[in-house]
């Protein structure tokens, strides 16, 4: 049966930057209910708010790479910053429990717990930075299917998300219309699922 | 964007007579916001609060019945996060060492340090600005300045606390903001006034507040001068005191509020908790671009500010 050979993969990751700087990050208000993992594609919904990448906008589609993780949030933007200098909006925590004693709105945060300002924060996807994920193929059947070579440097090929921990990895099944990413190197070299690093596609960044 | 020689002609040649520069004072002469907050050092993502209640009052025992046992109140958590600030500027090695008058690039560390005292000033004191709104909220989540807070008590604490009728506008709920907004007047400060003298713990009782500093905006000067200046009632031609001059309120006017008609009041500082967060005093660092020779100079800093309980502080925006 073709399909991937991995069924979790790994975040992708910023590994190099051609200019030898610090990656370009922003922070952007989340869309609600998002759940995405960190270090998968995400893009501006069509009001404004980050939510993971649909996987089938090519054009236009990525606003970068998360570094942080889907915050649920009830809302779009709930606790983000009153800009320009107010501070965190919400509770600042992703969860809270219980009841407060005649306070309907007042909340109990476990000491610990994550913080939530609202916000994704993202790696952006210009030319200059240089990403890494795992190499596989969606259309899979034989090793060679899932196995990047030498020959896969300067090819074209789209990101699918595993349906397990929704990681995305280069798929080797999708090509020409499909394709968002360009691979620049096999850091690692070539065997079974090897790490890739790759760029983003000028065509598939969403806000330049 | 880089500092240019192209951009500052003028420095490149002496012979003015004087500059005027923005930038003389430093600190923007003096910070106001110490002055009403208290502050604290962190050395954390975050600073959490908890707020408790205490226990209710004493009932009534009859002869030889048991005593009635009762509980504390856990209240609500409160995060504040202190975020981070910065600015930069890059000045080419050209335009450092062709400055004339040594401003553009060796005014840096003044200048920075200028839009730090700014920046710290606007964040300590939008919590007035944005106290009114869900930006600011307290232990029980409602707004800084509001009518209803909620009390851990609930109704029986209203139901305790002696004078509630005429100060609240719903069982369980006590304000710290008029039910509809009051203009800078006798009327509005004696109002307040009793605020204070009313306000109660989350179990009903009363905390003997007294307000200590009447902060204001610019445009409330004149009304300020004549409702505690005079020795007499103002605006009447009675032969009767001034009945707030005792209260010694102490004015702290302010440029740092947005609105020309909100004013406060705020108890003294152990028994309010405006509270600014220093995660991180203002820094500044330098660096030579190593290409270009070109001047980096930034500054940076991490701070909040909060109010988690609402006890302590009035705040009405006026007409």
């Amino acid at each position: 049966m073709a399909a991937a050979n991995l069924t979790v993969h790994l975040p992708i990751i910023q590994v190099q930057n051609k200019a030898n700087t610090t990656p370009f990050t922003c922070a952007q208000p989340e869309a609600a209910s998002q759940q995405f993992q960190s270090g998968v594609p995400v893009q501006l919904n069509s009001s404004g708010y980050v939510q993971q990448w649909d996987g089938t906008t090519v054009t236009a589609g990525i606003l970068g790479v998360s570094e942080s993780f889907g915050l649920n949030l009830g809302s779009a933007g709930a606790g983000a910053p009153a800009l320009p200098f107010g501070g965190i909006t919400g509770s600042d925590a992703i969860q809270t429990w219980g009841q407060v004693p005649n306070q309907p709105n007042g909340v109990n945060i476990a000491l610990g717990t994550p913080v939530s300002d609202g916000r994704t924060l993202f790696v952006e996807p210009n030319l200059d930075n240089i990403f890494q994920a795992l190499f596989d193929n969606a259309a899979g059947s034989v090793a060679a299917d899932w196995t990047p070579t030498q020959a896969d440097i300067g090819k074209k090929y789209g990101l699918t998300a595993d349906s397990t921990w929704g990681f995305f990895y280069v798929d080797k099944n999708k090509t020409a219309g499909n394709a968002v990413v360009q691979i620049v190197a096999l850091p690692m070299g070539s065997y079974l699922n090897a790490p890739v690093n790759f760029v983003f596609l000028t065509t598939a960044v969403q806000v330049a | 964007m880089p500092q240019v020689r192209a951009k500052f002609a003028q420095l490149m040649q002496p012979g003015l007579r004087k500059i005027y520069s923005d930038f003389l004072d430093s600190s923007l002469k003096a910070s106001d916001y110490p002055k009403v907050f208290n502050e604290m050092d962190s050395d954390s993502q975050y600073e959490q609060f908890l707020e408790m209640a205490g226990i209710s009052a004493l009932q009534e025992k009859p002869e030889d019945a048991s005593t009635a046992y009762v509980e504390m109140k856990q209240g609500a958590s409160k995060r504040i996060e202190p975020l981070t600030y910065s600015l930069g500027m890059r000045t080419s090695k050209e335009l450092y060492d062709d400055d004339k008058y040594g401003l553009v690039g060796k005014k840096g560390p003044t200048l920075l340090a200028r839009s730090a005292a700014f920046t710290q000033e606007m964040i300590a004191w939008n919590v007035f600005n944005l106290g009114f709104t869900s930006a600011v909220t307290t232990f029980d989540c409602n707004p800084l300045f509001y009518n209803q807070h909620a009390l851990l008590g609930g109704a029986q604490a209203t139901q305790l606390a002696p004078g509630a009728a005429g100060v609240i506008s719903a069982a369980g709920t006590w304000p710290n903001r008029p039910p509809v907004d009051i203009d800078f007047s006798v009327a509005g400060l004696q109002l307040a006034t009793n605020y204070a003298a009313r306000m109660v713990d989350n179990m009903g009782f009363p905390i003997r507040l007294k307000w200590q500093h009447l902060i204001t905006p610019p445009e409330l000067r004149f009304l300020v001068r004549e409702i505690l200046g005079s020795p007499g009632k103002p605006y009447t031609g009675d032969n009767t005191i001034n009945s707030l001059l005792p209260e010694d309120y102490k004015n702290l006017e302010v440029p740092w509020l947005n609105s020309p008609s909100a004013w406060f009041l705020v108890a003294e500082k152990q028994d309010h908790s405006l509270t600014v967060i220093h995660r991180e005093k203002p820094s500044t660092d330098f660096d030579d671009d190593f290409d270009t020779d070109a001047i980096k100079q930034k500054t940076r800093l991490r701070m909040a500010a909060a109010c988690p309980r609402w006890q302590g502080v009035f705040g009405t925006q006026g007409p």
